[in-house]
């Protein structure tokens, strides 16, 4: 048992040597244990994030998938819109269903027509009505083909948006629609950790991979959670990756 | 922080290596395996002490006295582009994924120098239709494994080329 415990110790990795080392690990274990403490977790929460966040001005990341020139990348790509509703009450709440449950036909014929939609739903969160989407190619070609075969249901929903009266009809306004819509999906956070160090180079303008210190990793992460509220975390599972709604129609024959 | 693994059937592995392999359409496609439990991933969830020495082995033979374990054998297709030659890209969750069997563990074997020690894990002994690809880590596995054999004595894997 000694000898397990004395390989334990050394696997554990974070023992240091001597006295000074002891203290070390003490301190560490401290410090750790302040963070939990309900008036540390109050500073940091209220005092020193708003601080750093005052200090270190982020830009707010854009949303949507990454550009890719991989098949793999451009299918099932992720379209997740948060707009906050102008009447922040259980009644405009309710007017958002109604919009949304006046127009069902209208919705599903038109992503039949479209068809490059995997999924498409409507959630209202808190104050917020949501469209989550997964569809195959290009997201301006996607919402151009919205904005044909079901436009006006987007414009009913758009006009109970904040901000959303400046591209209605979205018909009239196709390309300031696009934009406003792009601006309304949500940053996806890449699987790989150290992309969201890139995706703020890119934002700053910056030359590109600069010297990634990992321990800031964890405070750039809440600076950038700051100014982006929502995101959507990872790639997201899916059963069949790679392929596009045609080919899974095609292959179970119940394609058009 | 995350957990120790609760039981050796109870972890994902990730060959971390890509490989070639030519299908039966005769295209030639970069591949990684990746082995998933079939009971789900499971880590321990206290993580202030370490868990004792060797309780993976003795997880897994009171496990199978019970029940085989399963595992499920999953290939991801690579793209152009994905990183080919270094193990620790990780390609994207979204390349084509193939199921291409399940493993069913029954007991842990006997003998274990006969059957475990004394047995060669080379990456490169491949059957006909894979081949390794030209990453590095993979390369010098190669001999490393190889000479490990060697100053073991054990018996290569029943796949050659020599």
């Amino acid at each position: 048992m000694a000898r397990n415990g004395t390989k334990n110790k050394a696997a554990g990795g974070t023992s240091r040597k001597g006295w000074f080392g002891w203290l070390g690990d003490k301190l560490d274990q401290l410090v750790d244990w302040l963070a939990t403490t309900p008036l540390f977790a109050f500073i940091a929460r209220r005092i020193l994030v708003p601080y750093w966040a005052s200090r270190t001005p982020v830009k707010r990341l854009e949303g949507g998938p990454r550009p890719s020139v991989q098949p793999g990348d451009n299918v099932q790509r992720m379209m997740n819109l948060v707009m906050p509703l102008k009447d922040k009450s259980a009644v405009g709440r309710a007017l958002a269903a109604l919009a949304i449950a006046q127009n069902k036909d209208e919705i599903y014929a038109g992503l039949d027509n479209v068809g490059t939609v995997h999924f498409a739903r409507f959630v209202i969160v808190d104050d917020n009505i949501c469209m989550f989407s997964v569809y195959d190619g290009d997201f301006s070609n996607y919402i151009r083909d919205f904005i044909v075969t079901i436009g006006s249901v987007f414009d009913a929903v758009v006009g109970l948006v904040e901000g959303g009266e400046s591209v209605i009809p979205s018909a009239e306004n196709v390309e300031k629609f696009i934009d406003w819509v792009h601006d309304h999906d949500i940053y996806q956070v890449s699987d790989v950790a150290t992309d969201i160090l890139r995706d703020q180079e890119e934002a700053n303008g910056d030359a590109g991979p600069g010297n990634d210190d990992l321990r800031l990793l964890p405070r750039k992460l809440i600076l950038q959670l700051h100014v982006n509220p929502n995101v959507s975390l990872g790639s997201g599972y899916r059963a069949y990756p790679g392929y596009s709604a045609a080919q899974v129609r095609q292959q179970f024959g119940v394609g058009w | 922080m995350i957990g120790a693994p609760v039981s050796y059937v109870r972890a994902v592995y990730h060959a971390v290596h890509t490989f070639f392999i030519v299908g039966p359409d005769g295209v030639r496609r970069p591949v990684r395996f990746s082995w998933k439990p079939v009971a789900g991933v499971q880590t321990t969830k206290d993580t202030s002490k370490n868990p004792d020495n060797a309780y993976l082995q003795e997880e897994l033979r009171e496990r199978l006295k019970k029940w085989p374990a399963r595992m499920m054998l999953m290939m991801t297709i690579g793209e152009a582009g994905d990183a080919l030659d270094d193990p620790t890209v990780p390609w994207p969750a979204r390349r084509v994924r193939v199921v291409m069997g399940t493993l069913t563990l029954k007991k842990v074997a006997d003998d274990q120098v006969a059957d475990c020690e004394k047995l060669s894990f080379n990456p490169w002994r491949l059957v006909p239709g894979i081949e390794p690809s030209a990453d590095p880590t993979l390369k010098a596995r190669r001999n490393a494994y190889e000479d490990s054999r060697n100053r073991r004595g054990v018996t290569q894997c029943p796949f050659l080329p020599e």
